[in-house]
């Protein structure tokens, strides 16, 4: 198991080269400039020259990346902001406890939400209660993220008052722009759950448990939910990457100063090392959570689990039918 | 007990539910308000509590480095000299006395007794090292102060004397500017790193930064030893919003006492009654719309087609699409409300004499095809779209690309754009700067002017002592822009700002330049 893990850490580094050099290769052949961003519209070339080597910028682009990965491995310096003159992993540090939080709370959420919802739509298929969470899950999937947050503000910050429009203090801030980002996410997730149940309670294995006199709770939730949740998995995983990457449109209409605003602020300077901090602790971030989903898989499925640990019997296992271990 | 499973799923929603709807407990926003203007319940302020709102973003403390706005500056920092908003009078500030003892040479002296929030002693020292760094720390922004020779400037006790380089009758304003003027303590300066700017800025300024959380808000609290008048406010907030809509729901929701410059629509809006208990102060923002015909096009030296230009330009239309009722059409080359702004005249409208003088020149309907460039933006996009309207009604053929700044600046640098929209980007107090930005000395070679008689105007006016002389020179210069069509002079926009009637004595030289030392409650 530590194998595994260990082995899929290793596999971070690359990825975290990769992901550098990417960023470093697009802010290259970038058209936009950022010693033009920071000195205006006016500059004389000996100005702009100056900035230039101020900044750095007038050495070879492969020195540039070996010297930044070269300060971050030695010494965890990610830079230093071209326009706040502050270091960059200070302002990732403020800033990314936000972003992680709207993005977990609303995960939970989506979770919390979305799985009943999916398994009462599964179960009771064709139902009133079926055709209810289709059609609220579809509602709240067709409204674009911006749309649904100012809605929510204009309803619960203006209108009944009782959720602040802006700000980071107290829980009740975060209520809104958690709901914002949670709630197109509980409609993927219930339509996920419904379609992955659908598939599992038409499984032989269902019926023999019901078959064996087991009651309906525990055919549904240990053998029905416990099968179909790889997929569910899949998608909560896949999703907390969309919310973290895609935060700038909470965080710019609740005012939260997270990740998202942070990263559209240097890209409109063209402030290389605050872009390339933000994308190197968003791709992190991504990688510890396809991790993570990878381990959750082993704890809900045995066969995984053994395929982690490395063992034989798990590799003769791998080609039996899935879930049969569950009886 | 067992749970089945349609128990479990329904106290999990419950559960999530009641988070939502038990919401009835205290109010936490962002800056602290909470329910009433001022931060109280009571609809009093016992606290005192100032919350203003801008759609500025946060910015270091930095004098030399700031570049949003001069409203956390104006309060961590005193500033040389003073100009009251109002009057335009120049007042002392940490200097007592200033004056000209001959046009190059300021002599300036500063109080004594006053000290920094650290508790270091305010020294000559410290005033000529806040202007020095201007020439070191920022080369490219210069306040004036590369305009000081700095061997020959001495200090006796606590008189500096300033030795100019060449006539600068401006300089005493830029000793009076909220960015420009900041005095900064030399021994922490040269103690710290530059980031404890961000947080921990000294000043002798009335207020001490109490923290600046990059993207949301900046809170001062009140020295209690402040060596001037003291101001009411306990405590002033400042929330920096990425959206006017949150700000104002913010303030409609009484979080804010102050929201600056809303924008056209909000102004609208609070002028018909939307906003409850609220005043509004519409102030210059200080910024001039102008269309500028680039010196290096060969088709804009024939006078007949700049004259068609300038003809097939409905200004009066293009402003009032552009700001609506925020917008005064401009009638000169300077900004209304500046010292030595004259009113020339608005651009005359007439399509059909343009299209005249356009064949008069040579050119045949739809023959002249120019590129517009320009950072993209609310008030670029909107008037370049209605230039390019009114130039095809004359048989010009005006294509408009635009970008994002860092995109399209050095394509300007790079000659590249054929008709330019340009302004100042606001808070341009003095017709020198103005002139600076489009005579010989400007960097952009798209709005620069560069001809001999109309320099020759300008230097006059720059460097001249006499102030009759000044305002003949400058007025012939812009009389001679009026007549030679090289900037067409669109707009004067303006900015609005709210604030509750909890709240008196707003005032500053613009929306986004508040001196918010200055506010009472009633």
């Amino acid at each position: 198991m530590l194998k595994f893990v260990g082995r899929r850490v290793l596999w971070l580094i690359p990825v975290m080269l990769g992901a550098i050099f990417i960023v470093f290769a697009i802010n290259a052949i970038d058209p936009g400039d950022p010693v033009s961003a920071l000195l205006g519209g006016s500059y004389t070339q000996e100005q702009y020259d100056d900035k230039k080597i101020e900044l750095g910028l007038d050495k070879p682009f492969i020195v540039r990346y070996a010297g930044y990965v070269k300060d971050i491995v030695t010494d965890g310096d990610f830079g230093t902001s071209y326009t706040t003159k502050r270091p960059v992993s200070t302002e990732l540090v403020e800033r990314f406890g936000v972003t992680f939080k709207v993005a977990v709370i609303s995960i939970l959420i989506a979770i919390v939400l979305g799985l009943p919802f999916g398994i009462i739509s599964a179960v009771k298929q064709y139902s009133i209660a079926d055709n209810a969470v289709t059609i609220i899950s579809l509602v709240f999937a067709s409204m674009p993220g911006f749309w649904l947050a100012l809605m929510l503000m204009l309803a619960f910050a203006l209108n009944i008052k009782i959720f602040p429009a802006s700000g980071i203090e107290g829980w009740k801030s975060w209520v809104l722009p958690c709901l914002a980002s949670g709630l197109s996410f509980i409609a993927t997730i219930t339509r996920m759950t419904r379609s992955s149940m659908l598939d599992v309670v038409r499984q032989d294995y269902i019926r023999t448990a019901r078959a064996k006199g087991l009651d309906e709770r525990t055919v549904i939730v240990k053998h029905g939910v416990r099968n179909a949740l790889i997929p569910i998995i899949t998608t909560i995983g896949f999703q907390f990457g969309i919310l973290v990457s895609g935060s700038v449109i909470v965080e710019t209409i609740f005012s939260l100063p997270g990740l998202g605003t942070l990263m559209m602020t240097a890209i409109n300077n063209r402030d290389y090392p605050v872009i390339e901090g933000c994308v190197i602790i968003m791709a992190a971030l991504i990688c510890v959570i396809n991790l993570l989903v990878d381990l959750v898989y082993g704890f809900v499925d045995p066969q995984i689990m053994e395929q982690m640990k490395g063992s034989k019997k798990a590799r003769r296992a791998r080609h039996k039918t899935m879930g049969a271990h569950a009886l | 007990m067992k749970m089945n499973w349609k128990s479990m799923a329904l106290v999990c929603m419950l559960v999530v539910m009641m988070v939502f709807t038990s919401a009835c407990g205290s109010s936490s926003e962002k800056g602290g308000g909470g329910g009433t203007p001022g931060g109280g319940d009571t609809g009093e302020s016992p606290d005192k509590t100032l919350t203003v709102g801008t759609l500025d973003a946060a910015d270091t403390f930095d004098p030399t480095v700031n570049s949003s706005s001069g409203l956390g500056l104006s309060l961590v920092y005193d500033t040389i000299l003073y100009r009251d908003p109002e009057s335009g009078e120049i007042k002392s500030d940490l200097a007592e006395t200033w004056e000209f003892s001959d046009p190059t040479t300021v002599v300036l002296n500063i109080r004594e007794g006053i000290k920094f929030s650290n508790g270091d002693d305010l020294t000559p020292e410290d005033v000529m090292f806040s202007m020095q760094r201007f020439t070191t720390v920022n080369t490219q922004f210069d306040p004036g102060y590369a305009n000081i020779d700095y061997d020959k400037s001495t200090i006796e006790g606590n008189k500096i004397t300033l030795k100019l380089i060449e006539p600068n009758p401006d300089f005493l304003l830029g000793l009076c500017n909220d960015r420009w003027a900041c005095v900064v303590d030399k021994k922490y300066v040269e103690s710290t790193e530059a980031e404890a700017f961000w947080d921990k800025p000294v000043g002798t300024g009335a207020y001490t930064c109490v923290e600046n959380v990059a993207g949301s808000h900046a809170t001062f609290a009140k020295k209690s030893d402040y060596w001037g008048t003291a101001p009411e406010s306990e405590t002033i907030t400042i929330n920096y919003y990425p959206e006017l809509t949150t700000m104002m729901v913010d303030y409609e929701n009484n979080v804010l006492d102050i929201a600056l410059d809303i924008g056209e629509s909000e102004y609208n809006n609070a002028e018909n009654g939307s906003y409850a208990d609220t005043e509004i102060k519409i102030l210059p923002a200080y910024d001039i719309l102008s269309v500028a015909l680039p010196q290096y096009m060969e088709c804009f030296k024939d006078i007949k087609v700049r004259r068609a230009v300038a003809m097939a330009l409905d200004v009066e239309a293009i402003n009032k699409a552009v700001y609506g009722t925020l917008g005064t059409t401009a009638d000169s080359i300077l900004i209304k409300g500046i010292e030595f702004y004259k009113s020339i005249g608005i651009n005359k409208y007439d399509p059909e004499q343009a299209k005249k003088l356009l064949a008069e020149a040579g050119y045949s309907e739809n023959e002249l095809e120019l590129l517009m460039l320009f950072p993209s933006m609310p008030t670029n996009d909107k008037a370049s779209a209605i230039v390019q309207a009114q130039l095809a009604e004359i048989g010009i053929k005006l294509n408009v690309d635009s970008g994002d700044f860092a995109t399209v600046i050095p394509r300007l640098m790079n000659n590249e754009c054929e008709l330019a929209i340009s302004g100042t980007g606001g808070g341009t107090y003095f017709a020198s700067t103005i002139f600076s930005l489009i005579d010989k000395s400007s960097t952009n070679a798209s709005i620069r002017i560069n001809d001999d008689e109309f320099n020759k105007l300008v230097e006059e006016g720059n460097t001249s002592l006499d102030t009759a002389v000044r305002a003949e020179a400058y007025g012939k210069a812009q009389q001679w822009m009026y007549d030679n069509y090289w900037n067409i002079p669109i707009s004067y926009p303006n900015t609005a700002t709210l604030y509750h009637s909890n709240v008196d004595n707003v005032k500053g030289i613009a929306a986004r330049a508040m001196d918010l030392k200055f506010v009472t409650f009633k």
